[in-house]
């Protein structure tokens, strides 16, 4: 260890780094534990004595987290089954080896559920919160206003009386927010459809005959074309335009099938929402309906810029709401626009099944995959929704194709996965949950973990938080804990779960609506905490929160993370390196010495200008074993970038022993 | 014509194994356009004789004529039918060029919905690769009809479909249910008996056969008997004699024949059903009526270990020496995952069989499952098949969910071989199109593919046994990497496929490497030069007698299209199944000079290339790298 730093040019630790990591890794690939255990001893022969013990342990364990899968399902293989047999990890003797042990493996892609006649009962909603729903969803295009409420109540209610475990409510306002569907009129009774028969659309009400039915929309005939091809719910059947007269569209049917009153149009290749609707009828009886009662999200249907988005927030920040707002991408005409509509919003939601009739289907999973992607560096919540399992509506199991979908989805990188009709009618919603609470976690076990977490590149103005999340990320995956973080807004967590640590993110947070928004980011476990004066204190009482909870164990390392750049705990306890600003709590007192080394020789002499170096430099930089080194180095960096004020008082007050910033805590009682 | 060759002399160069001539000693840059008997059909197929062999005068009149034992009667005929393309394939090349014809091929199994002469034509149009008849269904003659049909389809309009026999396979698995219910349905709470008594009148109520005899005795009173992996689930309440009376918990619909397994405390219990054989004696018999009917493929239900594939093989061969029957292991149950490697180094290639797969296995088990057998499948060089439950929602709808688009676009993303439909062509309502819903998700990831220009980190592991085997694959790998290698980094990725070829070779004898790497280096030179001023290759040329070569090219899964010319129609057809591969039947020589110039004059009358397209050419018979443009 002290060669590894030593031999490295104080200015030029960030440049020169990645010349003497890759040269380590070759070496390891021969004899992984020995070297690092060899610098460990230099070490102990120096001094320490406190983290002796820890040192020696930490040796010994293989650093890289090993996928971990807890038994989640009855149907996982018996033990002999050799050929899986890694995928489930190796339980029992590992976590006896030291005080080190692994961290509980939770899901960390959240499941959408929406909610509807097979589910709003009281009993219904405790059932998908234990199997695994993170978000309540509420379509407003069915049901009314009362049924709603009674859903958002008994929500509310579990939330009250549940410690651990959290549901945020989303509004989905469908039909009727940013204009109605094109949907086709009453029939008394299905009208069989043949191929090649005539049937003609008429914007004249109250028409439904045989070959005859009415549309909604006024500019229908206008909208359409001879020679588009008219999908009837998404594509279970299509129609061909013939002609048109001033108030009729005669088409021939290409698939028929039965078509039943009120059924969803498309033009393949045009978007639904047809140019005269606009922002202008937002469904404000809706909107207050989610105001005043406080929910988290709210879904907008079919946005085809940016105004829309800003024109809601506006109206929510007029009413002092703190609602957040998800963008539904499911027109043609949204997908240009991409960019800003995402920029303007919170959130994303890849409504495939309207994506998929007004595109070539085989556009979609591309297009998923892209407005992921951009989500994601633009550090924004990502939902895949539709048919995910529709199989399951009617049936018991999916089909493989489906769990396939899951797979990809949290393959991806989506913060959550999303059940329509699987859970608000269809037979089976319990067990739909199940199957994507054992597909995730199953998925997420098998992902090759990246060493780097992934960078966001500028998706955020505040650069010294996004440093700051990048690196306890690196930190954490390297070291395979659990990030602990504390926050009032929200931010910090929202912006760990975009860089994708391997552990979970606990976040602490004293605002009930925080922690119930937060159940929708990837990896994030809300959990609600009144924060005391004392930092120290607050620390102390989460950490035996979650060892009570079982959700660490004893003996488990966790990164603690303060808040991003407002600190909470700003000079509170007079110890101004204690407030100074944000700050990753890294584990290991090797590290912290480490780092405080380098500190040492850094802090007083580069100040700043190691500081705007570090900055510049392009921060994915592939660091592997011997980790230990590297992780003094993000320490280092870290308080380098973040609290060179501090270091400089650090080493003047010459207390370093005394310093408990770096300091690890095990866990303990 | 610019071209530059690499040619392996290797003076212990004998030809692959699976040739079916003796080797003709080839010659450094062989000019001499020398008469070599052509390798005329020998396998029994019966369409062989429709490949009459024919006189060709090559385009700029140098290069040789070949006829199949001098027989020219024909050949006034057949200027341009002396090669043999499928009709759709060429359509598609004249149309969108190389770049865009389609690289995942696709299979379709053949039902009631499908086995009419128009229904198979519209599916080979719509671009079905592989025929495949499940023998769990219908009867022989049944099949033996549907064979025929596509054998006709392939005489007349010029397809090379491939017709794959898919056994029946012998686990545990419900018998037909009574009377002409096609399919019966299983309500919550209800009482079904499953027995293994033989009924001679129709089933009573409720009643089910079990074709497994020692059922009775292996269930125990608190199993769960699930029904096509979940489909519908049982739970035994009672053991009378040979009867077990079981509780419906959770409904659905029960087919005929469907899959049996049953769970206790939550794992699968499989220890007895081992006992029944992989192939069972109806297996033989299809078997034996797929050797008589000269199928492409076999592929063999629930293999349990290499030594059952390596058995029918062997047994193949005694019965019909002069076919090849290519056998495919399907990947459906815990023991073909356990033994994995072994039993695709064994088969010709390998299914990813889903359905049985997820009843097996722990569902959210699969996708990982199939990428890794995809993987390895691609390392051994077996072509590998992902199918069933592709589009099972289009069995009843004319569109697919998201989540089957999904899901296809991540079996191409995989790069698998194939992909199949069951149900969907079968006994669906809307084959064609889900045939279309295949083939253009394929087509757009492929394109986007190309787009990206997604390299993936995949090591394709040196698999040749012999010397002659491994100068093929290097040879391979470099054209491949050519591909791959040009456009902006063209001469990096040249001289790293050199470099690598170097290595490969390393492990064989000194005193051959040495010659081999003068000639190696000289020519790597030209070829990086050559490639540095052009920009794209638009197509690699492989002549194979037994198709190893084109497959070894298909494993690189390269960037342009694969024009594989072989003298045999069975070989065709067998190309049919494996990635990026256009299979052409064309009778050629050991002169590659000739034999280029009669393929761009055959391919440049019919409008699939054009002069100036750079090809890359390699031979299997001598072994040789050419770069060159169509003249």
């Amino acid at each position: 260890m002290a060669q590894v730093v030593a031999s490295r040019p104080v200015h030029g630790s960030f440049v020169c780094a990645s010349a003497g990591s890759a040269k380590k890794s070759s070496i390891d690939e021969l004899k992984p534990s020995a070297l690092p255990s060899k610098f460990f001893r230099a070490k102990e022969q120096q001094k320490n004595k406190r983290f002796l013990r820890n040192v020696t342990v930490m040796v010994k364990r293989s650093l890289r987290a090993e996928p971990e899968v807890l038994p989640v399902s009855p149907e996982d293989l018996p033990k002999r089954e050799e050929e899986f047999q890694h995928l489930r990890g190796v339980q029992l003797g590992n976590t006896a080896v030291g005080m080190w042990s692994k961290p509980t493996v939770r899901r960390k892609t959240k499941i959408v559920c929406t909610i509807g006649p097979s589910t709003n009962t009281r009993e219904m909603i405790w059932k998908l919160a234990e199997a695994g729903m993170n978000v309540a969803r509420l379509n407003m295009s069915h049901g009314d206003h009362a049924s709603h409420q009674k859903v958002i109540d008994l929500v509310k209610e579990y939330n009250a009386q549940s410690k651990d475990n959290v549901i945020a409510i989303m509004l989905d306002t469908k039909a009727g927010f940013l204009g109605p569907e094109v949907r086709s009129g009453d029939l008394p009774q299905p009208i069989a459809l043949t191929n090649g028969q005539e049937f003609t659309f008429t914007i004249k009400r109250g028409v439904g005959t045989d070959s005859c039915v009415s549309v909604n929309y006024d500019d229908f005939v206008n909208d359409v074309e001879v020679g588009d091809m008219l999908l009837v719910d998404g594509g279970m059947m299509s129609l061909m335009v013939k002609s048109k007269t001033e108030d009729s569209v005669k088409c021939e049917v290409v698939d028929g099938g039965e078509l039943k009153s009120r059924r969803h149009l498309n033009v393949r290749g045009k978007s639904a929402t047809l140019p005269s609707i606009t922002g202008g009828n937002l469904d404000w009886d809706d909107i207050k309906f989610g105001v005043d009662n406080k929910v988290d999200f709210y879904a907008v249907s079919f946005v085809k810029d940016a105004k829309v988005v800003h024109e809601l927030k506006d109206y929510l920040k007029s009413c002092n709401a703190d609602i957040h707002v998800i963008v539904k991408i499911e027109s043609a005409d949204s997908v240009p626009n991409l960019h800003s509509i995402i920029t303007a919003s919170d959130g994303a939601m890849v409504a495939r099944g309207d994506l998929g009739a007004e595109l070539p289907i085989e556009e979609v999973p591309l297009l998923q995959e892209e407005i992921i992607r951009m989500c994601r560096s633009m550090g924004k919540a990502v939902i895949v929704a539709t048919n995910m399992l529709e199989s399951m509506i009617v049936h018991p199991t999916p089909t493989r194709a489906e769990v396939s979908d899951i797979a990809i989805a949290v393959r991806e990188g989506a913060d959550a996965v999303m059940l329509s009709g699987e859970t608000a009618h269809g037979k089976f919603p319990l067990k739909a949950v199940k199957v994507m609470h054992t597909v995730s976690l199953r998925t997420e076990a098998t992902m090759t973990e990246n060493d780097t977490p992934p960078n966001l590149g500028q998706a955020f103005k505040n650069h010294m938080s996004e440093m700051f999340a990048f690196h306890a990320t690196m930190m954490s995956n390297t070291l395979g804990t659990s990030i602990v973080v504390f926050t009032r807004t929200g931010f910090m967590a929202i912006l760990l779960s975009h860089y994708r640590p391997s552990g979970t993110i606990f976040a602490f947070t004293d605002d009930e609506r925080v922690r119930q928004r937060l159940a929708l980011y990837q990896g994030v476990c809300p959990i609600h905490m009144d924060f005391s004066n004392d930092a120290e204190e607050s620390f102390n009482n989460a950490l035996s929160f979650l060892q009570k909870q079982g959700m660490v164990k004893e003996g488990e390392e966790v990164a603690l993370v303060q808040s991003g750049k407002q600190p909470i705990w700003r000079l509170h306890n007079g110890e101004s390196r204690e407030g100074q600003s944000s700050m990753a709590r890294a584990a290991r007192g090797l590290l912290s010495r480490a780092a405080r080394e380098q500190l040492v020789a850094l802090a007083p002499r580069e100040g700043r200008t190691a500081c705007a170096r570090a900055m510049k430099r392009p921060p994915v930089r592939r660091v592997r074993e011997p980790r230990e080194s590297s992780l003094c180095e993000h320490a280092a960096r870290v308080r380098v970038m973040t609290d060179i004020a501090i270091s400089a008082s650090l080493c003047n007050n010459d207390s370093i022993e005394g310093d408990q910033t770096l300091v690890d805590r095990p866990i303990s009682d | 014509m610019a071209s530059q060759a690499l040619h392996f002399l290797n003076p212990t160069y004998s030809a692959p194994t699976r040739s079916l001539s003796s080797p003709s000693k080839p010659l450094l840059l062989a000019q001499s356009p020398r008469r070599v008997r052509p390798i005329s059909a020998i396998s029994s197929d019966i369409d062989s004789s429709s490949s009459s062999p024919s006189v060709m005068i090559s385009g700029n009149g140098k290069g040789g004529i070949f006829g199949g034992d001098g027989t020219a009667a024909a050949a006034a005929v057949a200027d341009v039918s002396g090669i043999e393309v499928d009709a759709v394939t060429e359509a598609e090349l004249k149309e969108n060029g190389f770049r865009s014809t389609r690289r995942t091929k696709l299979v379709c199994t053949i039902g009631p919905a499908t086995c009419g002469f128009e229904q198979l034509e519209a599916l080979a149009v719509g671009g079905m690769n592989v025929a495949r008849i499940n023998m769990c269904h219908g009867t022989r003659d049944w099949h033996r009809r549907v064979i025929e049909r596509v054998r006709r389809l392939n005489e007349e309009k010029g397809y090379a479909v491939a017709i794959m026999m898919d056994t029946e396979g012998s686990e545990i698995h419900m018998g037909d249910l009574g009377g002409a219910a096609s399919a019966a349905r299983a309500e919550d709470g209800e009482i079904w008996t499953f027995s293994v008594r033989a009924f001679d009148s129709p089933l009573p109520e409720q009643t089910i056969n079990v074709n497994y005899e020692g059922f009775a005795e292996d269930v125990k009173v608190g199993d769960d008997l699930l029904v096509d992996g979940g489909m519908v689930r049982f739970e035994v309440i009672e053991k009378i004699g040979p009867d077990v009376k079981c509780r419906c918990t959770d409904p659905g619909l029960l087919l005929p024949r469907a899959n049996l397994t049953f769970w206790r405390d939550g794992s699968l219990v499989r220890e007895r059903n081992a006992m029944l054989p992989t192939i069972s004696s109806k297996d033989w018999l299809d078997i034996d009526f797929g050797i008589s009917e000269g199928v492409d493929f076999i592929a063999i239900s629930f293999v349990k270990s290499a030594e059952v594939i390596r058995h029918l093989k062997s047994y193949i061969a005694a019965r019909s020496r002069d076919s090849d029957i290519a056998v495919i292991a399907k990947i459906e149950s815990v023991d073909s995952l356990k033994n994995l490697e072994e039993i695709i180094r064994a088969s010709d290639g390998a299914m990813v069989a889903r359905g049985d797969l997820g009843a097996q296995i722990p569902l959210e088990q699969v996708p990982s499952a199939q990428q890794k057998i995809v993987q390895l499948c691609r390392q051994l060089d077996r072509p590998v098949i992902v199918a069933s439950q592709l589009l099972e929602s289009m069995i009843e709808y004319p569109t697919p969910t998201r989540a089957e688009v999904a899901d296809i676009s991540e079996a191409v993303r995989q790069r698998a071989d194939a992909l199949m439909l069951s149900g969907e062509s079968a006994m669906g309502q809307y084959p064609e199109k889900a045939l279309t819903v295949l083939r253009s998700v394929s087509l757009r990831i492929e394109k986007w593919w190309r787009e990206e220009k997604r390299q993936e980190a995949m090591v394709l592991p040196e698999i040749s046994s012999s010397f002659a085997d491994s100068i093929s694959e290097e040879i391979c790998n470099s054209a491949a990497k050519m591909v791959a290698g040009n456009g902006k980094h063209s001469g990096n990725g040249v001289t790293m496929g050199l470099g690598t070829t170097l290595c490969g070779l390393r492990l064989c004898s000194t005193h051959v490497l040495e010659c081999l790497r003068s000639s190696w280096l000289v020519s790597s030179i030209v070829i990086e030069a050559h490639l540095a001023d052009n920009l794209e290759v638009d197509a690699i040329f492989v002549y194979t007698k037994t198709g190893q070569m084109a497959s070894l090219l298909s494993r690189c899964r390269p960037d342009c299209p694969i024009f594989a010319f072989t003298t045999t129609t069975s070989v065709r057809r067998r190309l049919n199944l494996q990635w990026g591969l256009i299979p052409f039947r064309l009778n050629f020589s050991d002169d590659m000079e000739s034999n280029l110039n009669r393929t761009f004059f055959l391919l440049k009358a019919r409008g699939m290339i054009q002069s100036g397209d750079l090809v890359i050419a390699v031979s299997d018979m001598l072994q040789s790298i050419q770069v060159m443009n169509v003249p």
